[in-house]
């Protein structure tokens, strides 16, 4: 067969356009290719993942309430007879005083608080215990798992302000900080055995008033419970260079009056667990201090049985 | 137009190279690599000796068989759990005393080896505040807290705070 001249040119010509045409889409093919990752992500289930969910605890924590107090207004924003010159006319700063949280005092007459009906375990629920390794034994033993337990071993009045013991998502606190932390409406403390051998009654009592004070600016209306500091066996008192049953006795007084000037509830627990000589019955405590569980079960009997209307 | 036809062919042939080439390296790594899924990873189990008893009755055993000077008592789980910061355990049993001593005796089992390791960190934390929080108060029981035994084997961790000086090879009897 024998093809033309003119075929055999629009033949080639045709070939070369098609060629040209076919390395051109080869060309944009390539070039979309490599970075398209529309294929690849096809074949992959997708897991979309929150912003939140990479969170650490630090930036979590603007949610979390802060303790720090409130800075009540200062002498310093009082207006002076000197007058500072200005350019501009700056608002005056807005002195409004932090509003003075309202709490309701306990009448004296009704500081000590008489026994009543039991309650149940589930009344400990929004409780917060404040104490030295006596309470938190005492919280551990007796299951209150529910409460929150800011008890520690060697926790003293001052310790309070300066020890930190309370764990909030892995930073520790001081009992101070981190009371903003628990949800309670209910507090015990129980605080002093540790102080006895301090000089100073005056920082006892004073300390101790500001942690009925720091709760209370925390929650208002909670419900405050001063326990007696429970004593210790005979034999301790007279062999321990600083935890006698008198010094006990002494802090107790202190801390009665303090539970009128504060107007919060007293419980004199120590009713629980004493002999007839007013200590700690030597087969109450294997070292004198610490109760064993069944004098735990005494004083969490008194609590259940002591509590305020 | 046997020459266009040859042309054509090769480009085509050319082309055709090409075809298999959008696969990306991801998507190879899919293919090929071993699965990374993590439920996939066998958990080597603790021994059989431990695996028998459970959580609990690896902490009554330990209870019966190490010296403790106070008496100690099982603690609800959710103290327990709380006291050592430890939430994903499949099982815990711990054991405190009055407070008269640092004494205490904790054992938690995990659903992986990775689980009780981290948790040994925690335990390890536990400890440590505990010794700052005696070193003052009871020196004698800030020692006692400094030669804790604290073993974690496959997926048990095991704490005991004694000074009972067999704690140590009695632990690893049950766990290795």
């Amino acid at each position: 067969m024998k093809i033309s001249k003119y075929t055999r040119k629009t033949a080639i010509r045709f070939g070369l356009v098609l060629f040209l045409v076919l390395v051109v889409l080869l060309i944009l093919y390539l070039v979309k290719s490599p970075d398209d990752s529309d294929h690849s992500d096809k074949r992959k289930p997708t897991i979309s993942v929150s912003p939140s969910a990479f969170l650490t605890p630090t930036s979590m924590e603007t949610s979390i309430p802060t303790s720090t107090p409130t800075p009540a207004p200062t002498n310093t924003l009082a207006p002076t007879n000197t007058p500072v010159p200005t350019n501009t006319p700056t608002p005056a700063p807005t002195s409004t005083p932090t509003p003075v949280p309202t709490y309701q005092k306990v009448s004296p007459a009704d500081i000590d608080v008489p026994a009543s009906e039991a309650v149940s375990d589930s009344y400990f629920d929004d409780v917060l215990f404040i104490g030295d390794s006596r309470t938190e034994a005492f919280v551990t033993a007796m299951g209150l798992s529910k409460a929150t337990n800011y008890a520690f071993v060697s926790m003293t009045v001052k310790a309070f302000y300066t020890k930190e013991v309370v764990d909030i998502d892995g930073r520790l606190l001081t009992i101070n900080d981190a009371i903003p932390y628990a949800d309670f409406s209910k507090v015990y403390i129980m605080l002093g055995l540790n102080e006895t051998g301090w000089n100073s009654y005056e920082t006892f009592v004073s300390k101790y008033g500001g942690i009925i004070d720091r709760v209370r600016e925390v929650n208002p209306n909670a419900i405050i419970y001063v326990e007696s500091i429970l004593p210790v066996t005979a034999s301790h008192s007279s062999s321990h260079e600083y935890e006698r049953n008198e010094t006990i006795y002494t802090f107790n007084e202190l801390l009665h009056q303090l539970s009128i000037d504060k107007g919060v509830y007293w419980l004199n627990v120590l009713d629980a667990v004493v002999d007839e000589h007013g200590v700690l019955p030597e087969n109450a405590a294997s070292d004198g201090v610490h109760l064993r569980k069944s004098y735990c079960q005494k004083w969490l009997d008194y609590l259940k049985t002591h509590t305020a209307k | 137009m046997k020459r266009l036809i040859v042309i054509l062919s090769m480009m085509l042939l050319i082309l055709s190279l090409f075809t298999a080439c959008n696969v990306t390296p991801e998507t190879n790594k899919e293919d090929n690599a071993p699965t990374s899924d993590t439920s996939k990873i066998v958990t080597p189990k603790a021994s059989p000796l431990a695996e028998g008893l459970g959580a609990a009755g690896l902490g009554e055993k330990l209870l019966s068989e190490l010296v403790f000077e106070d008496e100690l008592s099982l603690v609800a789980d959710e103290i327990g759990t709380k006291l050592y910061n430890i939430t994903d355990c499949t099982a815990s049993s711990v054991y405190k005393g009055s407070g008269s001593t640092a004494e205490e005796l904790a054992v938690f089992s995990f659903a992986t080896a990775d689980e009780a390791a981290a948790a040994r960190e925690l335990a390890e934390a536990r400890i440590a505040r505990q010794i700052e929080s005696y070193r003052d108060y009871l020196p004698a029981e800030a020692k006692r807290l400094e030669n804790t035994v604290i073993k974690q084997s496959s997926n048990y961790l095991v704490v005991a705070v004694t000074n009972d000086k067999a704690a140590e090879d009695l632990i690893s009897s049950y766990l290795d």
